[in-house]
């Protein structure tokens, strides 16, 4: 026990030294105007805003205006029902067709989730929703620079990443970002954004769980709910994640 | 007894030892008080005695309530290397508390206007050094989000610029060091180096982590994590492109995501999701992993 004990002052020893040699040595070069850094490290965090409201009335119209234009019961089938329930957003869905949803997996955070979609060749999506906003100053959002695609109502803002694309907008009050990532950076679905605004457009299915669906029926407008909560937005089966 | 000492207490009781022997040298920076020394050698001398008597007792998987830190060379946030971008004004710490996404030691600097970037020292150069320079391996950190890039950041003065911050490993060998979890939380990407984290607390921040080993990613969507879990090695690796491997420098690329609004003039809510600066909350983090948060070390 004494030599374990004696290795391992002398191995502090070392450590010690090694690492504030590097402190030295760096400091004597170092600016001494340099700002506090407790003060820059303890920087007071931006303010979390109430969970914001789902704008219950705009998911049960598009759920009936999806409903009655589509044929089978669309990719929320797709999804884990027991996952789907804990959520209390609405969860936004592609069209069955260019996006693969055979192994589809939502992740519920209940008033945040993330739906990731793989597809084949090492192309992976996902999106992202919350409603949980920290406050950031006048014209930090509205400056950005936003776009309008072709058959989606929302102002869209497109960035590029290391490794992809990613798409932010808001909908039903609730913040939904699509990341399009490429495990190859020469892959065409993320050489340009042109893939994103793709399957952007055939998002326009909408999945409701459990919570969500009690969240829809508490919700009461001037005059009422011109729709009720569909028991069926979802299919009970299992999906594959 | 478990027969090993984690990495800050070797370095809390190292820096005990030196500390007492070239104590005035060490207040010539500014960047180690003799408070803050005096302050660390009594927690050293009982984590030591603790650690010689007791079982290993650190756990990873919360912050320290009331956190001690100590502190370390590093640049202001917002301050970039010269001539690397126009960089940013927002000194928010966007994700306080989490735990210092790299295991052991690690440098926050510049990949491309380092030795070994492209743009060292300057992008016609036809030898940019390499990046096992020595200065890319030492204090004081650098910020670099916003450091010039062609990628849309809102954020940055120019409308473009990094989304994250590089950090190196403690030196500069790949697949040798973890990249952990910042925060209790969900994978909810993984590609063939990156892993994505959405954390369990509101506001359900939204952590990446790039340039990882394929092989060593030990999670896969839907695992959940605990804040200091390791994900995988931090490397090179830049994916494969036409069958060929592509390869950057030895870092990870750590990126923080949230969901933001802004009121209008109207009453509205406009939100967005935005990359936000997270060098901030790293400094912090490291602050607070120099004085014990968060080891993650003997895992």
């Amino acid at each position: 026990m004494l030599k374990w004990n004696l290795k391992a002052v002398v191995l502090s020893i070392s450590v010690g030294t090694v690492f504030l040699l590097g402190v030295n040595a760096a400091t004597e070069t170092y600016a001494q105007t340099q700002p506090s850094a407790t003060a820059a490290g303890r920087a007071s965090p931006p303010r979390l805003l109430p969970p914001a409201p789902v704008q219950w009335q705009s998911v049960l119209d598009q759920i009936a205006r999806v409903r009655a234009s589509r044929k089978g019961p669309g990719t929320v089938v797709r999804l884990v029902a027991s996952e789907l329930d804990k959520t209390e957003l609405p969860v936004i869905l592609p069209r069955e067709g260019i996006v693969d949803t055979i192994k589809a997996k939502l992740i519920s955070f209940g008033d945040a989730y993330a739906l990731d979609l793989p597809q084949k060749n090492g192309v992976h999506i996902t999106m992202y929703g919350n409603r949980n906003f920290l406050q950031v100053a006048k014209g930090a959002i509205s400056n950005r620079p936003a776009m309008r695609l072709k058959g989606v109502a929302e102002d869209i803002r497109v960035a590029q990443m290391e490794d992809g694309w990613t798409a932010t907008f808001m909908r039903f009050g609730v913040v939904y970002s699509l990341d399009v990532s490429c495990d190859d950076p020469a892959a065409p679905e993320c050489k340009s954004d042109g893939y994103l605004k793709k399957i952007l457009t055939e998002f326009d299915d909408v999945g409701i769980g459990s919570k969500a669906r009690a969240a829809a029926a508490r919700f009461k407008p001037p005059g009422g709910l011109t729709k009720t909560p569909p028991d069926a937005a979802r299919n009970d089966q299992k999906g594959a994640g | 007894m478990r027969p090993f000492i984690s990495m800050s207490r070797l370095l809390r009781v190292g820096l005990l030892f030196v500390v007492t022997a070239c104590g005035p040298q060490t207040q010539t920076g500014s960047q180690v008080s003799s408070q803050s020394a005096s302050a660390v050698s009594e927690d050293m001398v009982s984590s030591f005695v603790d650690t010689s008597s007791v079982e290993e007792s650190d756990s990873a998987s919360e912050p320290t309530a009331g956190a001690s830190t100590l502190d370390f060379p590093h640049e202001a946030p917002t301050v970039l290397v010269a001539g690397s971008g126009s960089g940013y004004s927002d000194l928010s710490n966007w994700a306080p508390g989490i735990c210092f996404p790299v295991q052991g030691a690690a440098f926050a600097n510049s990949q491309v206007y380092s030795p070994g970037g492209d743009h060292y020292p300057s992008p016609s150069a036809t030898n940019h050094g390499s990046q096992c320079d020595g200065k890319n391996y030492a204090f004081p950190w650098h910020d670099n989000f916003c450091e010039a890039r062609s990628w849309t950041n809102p954020v940055c003065a120019s409308g473009s610029g990094h989304q994250g911050q590089d950090i190196r490993p403690a030196s500069c060998k790949a697949n040798q060091y973890w990249a952990v979890a910042a925060e209790d939380g969900v994978v909810t990407q993984v590609g063939s180096y990156t892993v994505a984290i959405t954390g369990n607390a509101v506001p359900h921040r939204i952590f990446r982590y790039l340039h990882m080993q394929k092989s060593s990613v030990k999670v896969a969507v839907g695992d959940k994590v605990l804040r200091g879990q390791k994900l995988g090695l931090i490397s090179n690796n830049l994916g494969v492109s036409n069958g060929v491997q592509q390869y950057t420098t030895i870092h990870l690329h750590f990126e923080v995501r949230v969901a933001q609004a802004e009121t209008m003039s109207d009453g509205k809510v406009l939100a967005a999701n935005a990359f936000v600066p997270p060098y901030t909350a790293l400094v912090n983090a490291y602050q607070r992993r120099m004085a014990g948060d968060c080891d993650t070390t003997s895992q």
